[in-house]
């Protein structure tokens, strides 16, 4: 039973050394692997009718180049990806009004220089390439005589338009988010960082999927070592297909098992790009419109950009509230219990008389009260995520009512168990971000059942619990706790609350930035020195 | 090299504070009222801090010289093969006996004053379980969970102060020195073991990141506990009276009972949840340090096979060396009262004049990181 | 891959057995300790007396015990308890033991929730358990883990069953008017002490000090129309005591109790106790009638803060404890126009005040030293001041405390005069 506990509460020990496997392995034969593209169209077309059998959006477009001795080209392409007019700008009306064709005849480079007027252009040899770019939404041209084929990126819009964030809103920063497309994304995010030093390096995942995921980090302030250990992560991933962001967190995870989630995720780019400017990491994927970021702290998952929109006295205000907020959320239905059930005396004699009137005639104990309470509350919000909008009053009216009036009328449930219950989702919802948010949520059961079976003692037993294995957990190599468990002095500057940006002198300490000093000393603002204000400035700066 | 954890010196100097107070805190001023009368706060400031800085000294000196091992690593090698096997199997048994004591200590507390139907072995078995989890994921994980520890506990201190100013008097304090010196002495023997387990510091030496300021760190940790006992000393015989405190078998806990500011009364079940958390650390750095004993005494390199005999031989002689509170009583007001320092400063002791005589040292040069 | 199938199958089965021995732990049969609510029963006063039972001494316990609004009373309706305002129903139940603990656990004979004191606001003890010694009742008090410190102490002449069942003008609970009586007497009237369960022990423990405990009078109310008095059949008594039930009497909290070691031995009447409030520093503000000019008090004087020192001096034999007391006030209320603003008329004022108080102090010095009791902390005093000296009399205190003297000294100041300056001139 040690050894089933150890493995389940085991956070991130170092794994046994895999050397990173070859990806898509057993999914092509090598044979077919190697195959070439043929030098005769007929026999392209062929392999292209073999390989692409039972699409009927494949779409073969065939050419004539050039009007004396015209050689036969072909594109092939997936109709829905691909779009339409731009391919016959780029593509179709070029080619097909070819005047004059090289000495040479027709070749690929000649077609890649002079006619072809798409951005972006790569040429291939295998068929395997070929396919998969056809797949990807390329489209192939291939001429009749020339053993590789040219495939063009003519994109179609297939996602939405860049809108606000879903479940990041903010009163007063910028309002754009990430969308399914990944380029959109990254120009988003060269929009924020238009400097040299932003690093993008492309990894493909999963071998139906083949979702492109961009690394992006800025040379010279992330860690060398974290960079490497990204990559080997992602490469070492073996799957067929990747859908969402969170499953490649649960892959490249240090702890696994582990309730708390290593790898911070957001939907805004300016969260990105300020975590970028300290000197984490990033990875940005297409088809999800949520990018993810490592190293990530508890402080990550608590922070908003809010916080940094704000005044920094409300700001910090904010953010303890928020801590507190996390606090309640966690311990409150357990420490009710624990109270009410063991230590009466803690409780003023007022408010005891009051909720001893409360409680006459409950049927049940506190604790399965609570326990009651609670699901109800987590079904209705459950509810309320998924229906539809018209549904939304109504069910509001129903909780407000079922629960709130007639369960306490119906002296199932006391009143004090519906206040200390609001409460605790009130607060549970100032967490600043849902993978806390859910994982608090978890928790609380635990610290009720702690509550009830021995008390505060319980409580606190279950509390030294979660903070051990917080302690023990690292993400990256960062301890999670930092700066609070490696004590360092920018858990005032950022964590617990937020000082004024002149003051945040220096990258975080634990992500070991390579260049640690943002910005140089002095920049304290003053008015000018002089008669007018009648203050001068001192000698050499702050 | 034992294990592969790192503590700073700001997480050593917690440790071994926490170590030392999370326990002794409540009991220290009620111990010392009965001998030491309106002088008590004396007591821990000065004779008691001076045995505490000859261990600290006396250990570092002796851990200086084989950097990179741990107390029981290097014993044969200083007292010879066989005697410094048994050596290092009593000091295996200390820890154990140690841990056994405060568990039972601790269990008794929570069990008297609070949960007075559940049985001592559940109440046991819940710390138990806690701190060997921690004791399982290593001392790093321990030292940083002690930092916020530590934080919840000075936080919470300096809150019982500033509530219980309001009945602290002056008057009660006087006179001062009114038998002279003598019972003040006298009444240092009673706690100079807890200010000696500083003497951890044998059992912690290779993992510190900077052995260079193990000195400072150790006579800091003495000299700053000695002043927060004897501050803490004082805020009780200044509100309780030093007639009074003798009486109370947990002082601290009637100090944090008695105050009632507005709607806030009986709060000392908080006192008590911090406490708990302070015993879960110093448990967990008791069984870390005989498993690690017993680990390289058998020459075993993971610490962690031995954890759980630790552990049950720390509950089964918790369950049964202690009868009743009488003869706990009579333990630590007799021959218990120097049963420590024999581990602490004497064998040390001995040991680093039998090191520096036979040239024993470990020159094998800067710490490997 | 069997063998993996093997540990999979017995990870799965030990996952389950944890739970179901979880749950089963947590959730049958209570956590040992765990007390719901409806067990429990709020009792905010506790009151001990002796009483004889066939010849033997016993414990007389009373509790006043809350009961909740909402909550059904089971049985009876007009006895028991004299009909109370909305909101709370307050009963007392007694029971009988041979030891106080004896008697606690008795109390469950008669009713289905334990007896809970941890919202104990009050002890009181009867006159005769007060006089044959108090200590039993401290240790009681002090052992019980759920008693708590600050819980005040006061002796009532009667039994405490008597005293805990009349009625109480503003508050629901009897208790919580005691308490708020007592605080309230400090800093407004200044004529009765506050001893809560701490200070009693630590007096009785320290030498040097002996113990005052708040002194709790019951009386028939004089009105006639007083809505205690309407519940007694007899209706027309009205005379104090006997005839009339607890219930139709109400509370004073006037006086002191003094003790001498743990037996009561006499009572600080009203002014007695002040003087002794000044004398220690507690007197935080009251009202000092004077006389001026007049065979009849008719000036007030209302002080407010007090401070006040002690000073040993020895004489040869004789001990000599000089009082200072200042503090400041003001001038409240004076007659037919006689005390004018000017400094002649304010320091023959002023000296009146001080006489005044002189002479309140003074009768507690007599009154203490008559009973024997050194209430003051004189002796205290020496011991913090002189030590050596205190080793050689600390032993026989109590035989020497008669006859030391007590010389006061009282220096008042009139700081101002209220709203108005010139007094009203009636022309």
């Amino acid at each position: 039973m040690f050894r089933l506990i150890s493995r389940i509460t085991r956070p991130g020990k170092k794994r046994h050394n895999n050397s990173t496997r070859p990806q898509e392995r057993c999914k092509v034969a090598p044979s077919e692997e190697k195959r070439q593209v043929a030098a005769g169209l007929e026999q392209n077309k062929k392999i292209v009718h073999e390989v692409f059998d039972r699409c009927a959006d494949l779409v073969v477009r065939e050419f004539l180049i050039g009007r004396v001795n015209p050689v036969r080209a072909m594109a092939v392409f997936l109709d829905p990806l691909v779009n339409r007019d731009l391919m016959s700008e780029f593509l179709a009306h070029p080619l097909m009004e070819v005047d004059r064709v090289p000495p040479a005849g027709v070749t690929l480079d000649w077609l890649k220089e002079r006619v072809v007027t798409a951005g972006s252009i790569l040429e291939k040899r295998r068929w395997v390439e070929a396919g998969n770019g056809i797949a990807k939404g390329l489209v192939a041209l291939f001429v009749d005589g020339q053993s590789r084929v040219i495939l063009l990126d003519i994109p179609e819009v297939t996602s939405r338009a860049i809108s606000q964030p879903i479940s990041e809103q903010t009163l007063r920063g910028s309002a754009d988010a990430f969308n399914e497309d990944r380029r959109t994304n990254l120009a988003l995010l060269r929009k924020r960082l238009r400097s040299t030093r932003l690093a993008v390096e492309n990894l493909e995942l999963g071998t139906v999927t083949k979702n492109v995921v961009s690394i992006v980090y800025l040379k010279g302030y992330a860690d060398g070592g974290l960079v490497d250990e990204v990559k080997t992560r992602l490469r070492r991933i073996e799957i067929d297909g990747i859908l969402n962001s969170e499953q490649v967190t649960e892959f490249i995870q240090d702890s696994p098992y582990s309730l708390f989630s290593g790898v911070g995720t957001t939907e805004r780019p300016d969260i990105i790009a300020a975590n970028l400017l300290e000197g984490r990491v990033g990875l940005i994927l297409g088809n999800t419109p949520y990018a993810l970021f490592v190293p990530a702290t508890l402080g990550v998952f608590m922070q908003t950009p809010d916080d940094y929109s704000n005044r920094y006295w409300y700001g910090s205000f904010i953010r303890l509230l928020r801590w507190a907020g996390l606090f309640i959320a966690l311990l409150m239905p357990g420490f009710y219990i624990a109270v009410l059930s063991f230590h009466q005396e803690m409780v003023p004699t007022v408010l005891f008389t009051t909720i001893m009137a409360d409680r006459e005639g409950v049927p049940f104990p506190i604790f399965v009260e609570a326990l009651i309470m609670e699901l109800a509350f987590e079904m209705l919000r459950e509810a309320g995520v998924r229906l539809p909008r018209p549904f939304g009053q109504t069910i509001s009216i129903v909780g407000a009512i079922v629960i709130g009036q007639a369960a306490v009328s119906a002296r199932l449930v006391s009143t004090g168990m519906v206040v200390v219950v609001a409460l605790t989702a009130v607060a549970s919802y100032t967490v600043a971000t849902i993978p806390l948010a859910s994982v608090v949520r978890l928790l609380r059961f635990i610290f009720m059942f702690a509550g009830s079976g021995f008390g505060l003692f319980g409580v606190t037993a279950a509390m030294s619990l979660l903070t051990f294995h917080l302690c023990a957990l690292r993400s990256f190599g960062v301890p999670y706790l930092s700066p609070a468990a490696p004590l360092s002095p920018d858990i005032l500057r950022d964590t617990l609350v937020r000082v004024p940006v002149w003051m945040m002198r220096r990258r975080p300490r634990f992500l070991n930035p390579k260049d640690p000093v943002r910005q140089p000393a002095g920049h304290k603002p003053h008015p000018p020195a002089g008669r007018i204000s009648g203050r001068r400035r001192k000698k050499g700066g702050r | 090299m034992p294990e592969h954890g790192r503590i700073s010196s700001v997480q050593l100097f917690l440790l071994l504070y926490i170590t030392e107070i999370s326990t002794t805190f409540l009991i220290i001023p009620g111990v010392l009222a009965k001998e030491a009368g309106t002088d008590s706060w004396l007591v821990s400031l000065v004779p008691v801090t001076v045995y505490g800085l000859a261990v600290a000294l006396v250990c570092v000196s002796l851990a200086g010289r084989f950097p990179n091992q741990v107390f029981t690593e290097y014993l044969p090698r200083v007292a010879g093969r066989w005697p410094g096997k048994i050596l290092a199997a009593a000091y295996i048994f200390f820890f154990v006996h140690v841990a056994a004591v405060i568990l039972s200590q601790g269990a008794n507390y929570i069990h008297t004053a609070f949960l007075r139907e559940t049985p001592l072995l559940a109440i046991e078995l819940l710390l138990l379980s806690v701190a060997v989890y921690g004791v399982y994921l290593g001392i790093e994980v321990i030292a940083r969970q002690n930092t916020l520890v530590f934080a919840l506990f000075m936080f919470s201190l300096l809150l019982l102060v500033t509530f219980v100013l309001e009945h602290f008097s002056f008057k009660n304090l006087l006179p001062v020195l009114e038998n002279g010196m003598f019972p003040v002495l006298k009444a240092s023997a009673l706690i100079i073991s807890w200010r000696g387990e500083v003497f951890f510091i044998l059992m912690l030496y290779p993992y510190l990141n900077r052995k260079q300021e193990a000195l400072r760190t150790a006579s800091g940790v003495v000299v700053f506990s000695g002043i927060s006992q004897s501050a803490i000393t004082l805020v009780a015989t200044g509100v309780f009276g030093a007639a009074l405190l003798p009486n109370m078998v947990f002082s601290i806990h009637e100090l944090v009972r008695y105050i009632s500011i507005g709607f806030l009364e009986r709060m000392e079940v908080f006192i008590v949840v911090i406490w708990v958390a302070g015993l879960i650390v110093k448990l967990a750095i008791f069984i870390h340090a005989a498993s690690t004993a017993a680990a390289h005494t058998l020459g075993l390199k993971n610490y962690r096979w031995f954890i759980v005999p630790a552990t049950l031989a720390a509950l089964v002689l918790s369950e049964t060396i202690f009868r009743t509170s009488l003869q706990q009583h009579e333990f630590f007001t007799g021959m218990g009262r120097y049963y420590a320092s024999i581990f602490q400063l004497l064998l040390p002791g001995l040991l680093l004049f039998t090191a520096v005589i036979r040239k024993r040292r470990d020159r094998a040069g800067a710490e490997k990181t | 891959m069997l063998k993996r199938r093997k540990l999979r199958l017995k990870i799965i089965i030990n996952i389950f057995a944890c739970l179901f021995l979880a749950a089963a732990l947590l959730l049958t049969g209570g956590c040992w300790d765990r007390r719901e609510i409806q067990d429990l029963s709020i009792n905010t006063g506790l009151g001990i007396d002796r009483i004889y039972v066939d010849g033997k001494p016993q414990f007389l316990l009373s509790t006043l015990t809350v009961r909740p609004a909402g909550m059904q009373q089971g049985g009876g309706m007009g006895s028991g308890g004299a009909g109370q305002e909305d909101g709370c129903n307050d009963e007392v139940i007694s029971s009988t033991g041979e030891t106080i603990y004896d008697a606690v656990r008795n109390w469950n004979l008669r009713s289905s929730r334990q007896l809970y004191l941890s919202h104990t606001l009050v002890l009181v003890i009867g006159e005769e358990m007060a006089r044959e010694g108090i200590g039993e009742v401290l240790e009681f008090a002090r052992r019980h883990r759920d008693v708590r410190l600050s819980m005040h102490v006061v002796v009532c002449r009667g039994t405490a069953r008597d005293a805990l069942q009349a009625w109480s003008e503003f508050e629901a609970n009897a208790a919580v008017e005691i308490t708020k009586a007592i605080h309230q007497n400090l800093p407004r009237v200044a004529k009765a002490v506050e001893a809560d369960l701490f200070r009693v022990t630590y007096d009785l423990v320290n030498p040097g000090i002996e113990p005052v405990v708040s002194r709790l009078v019951l009386f028939t109310p004089p009105e006639a129309g007083h809505p205690a008095r309407q519940g007694d059949a007899a209706g027309s008594s009205a005379t104090e005591g006997r005839g009339a039930q607890p219930q139709n009497k109400v509370y004073a909290v006037s006086g002191a109790a003094v003790f001498r070691g743990d037996r009561l031995v006499g009572w600080l009447e009203e002014e007695e106790s002040q003087g002794l409030l000044f004398m220690t520093r507690k007197a935080l503000g009251g009202i000092i009638p004077v006389a001026y000019d007049s065979r009849h008090r008719n000036a007030s004087f209302h002080f407010r803060a007090t401070k006040s020192s002690v000073k040993p001096v020895i004489e040869g034999n004789q001990i000599i404890f000089e009082v200072k007391v200042c503090g400041g006030g003001q001038l409240l209320e004076q007659k037919n126009a006689l005390i004018d603003i000017n400094e002649r008329d304010i320091k023959k004022l002023e000296a009146l005040i001080n006489r005044e108080v002189e002479r309140r102090c003074l009768m507690a010095a007599a009154k203490s030293r008559k009973l024997e009791a050194d209430v003051f902390g004189f002796g205290n005093c020496i011991h913090r001041t002189m030590p050596e000296y205190w080793k050689q009399i600390g032993g026989r205190w109590r035989e020497i405390y008669p006859t030391v003297q007590v010389q006061v000294k009282a220096d008042f100041l009139v700081e101002h005069t209220g709203l108005m300056s010139e007094p009203l001139e009636f022309r």
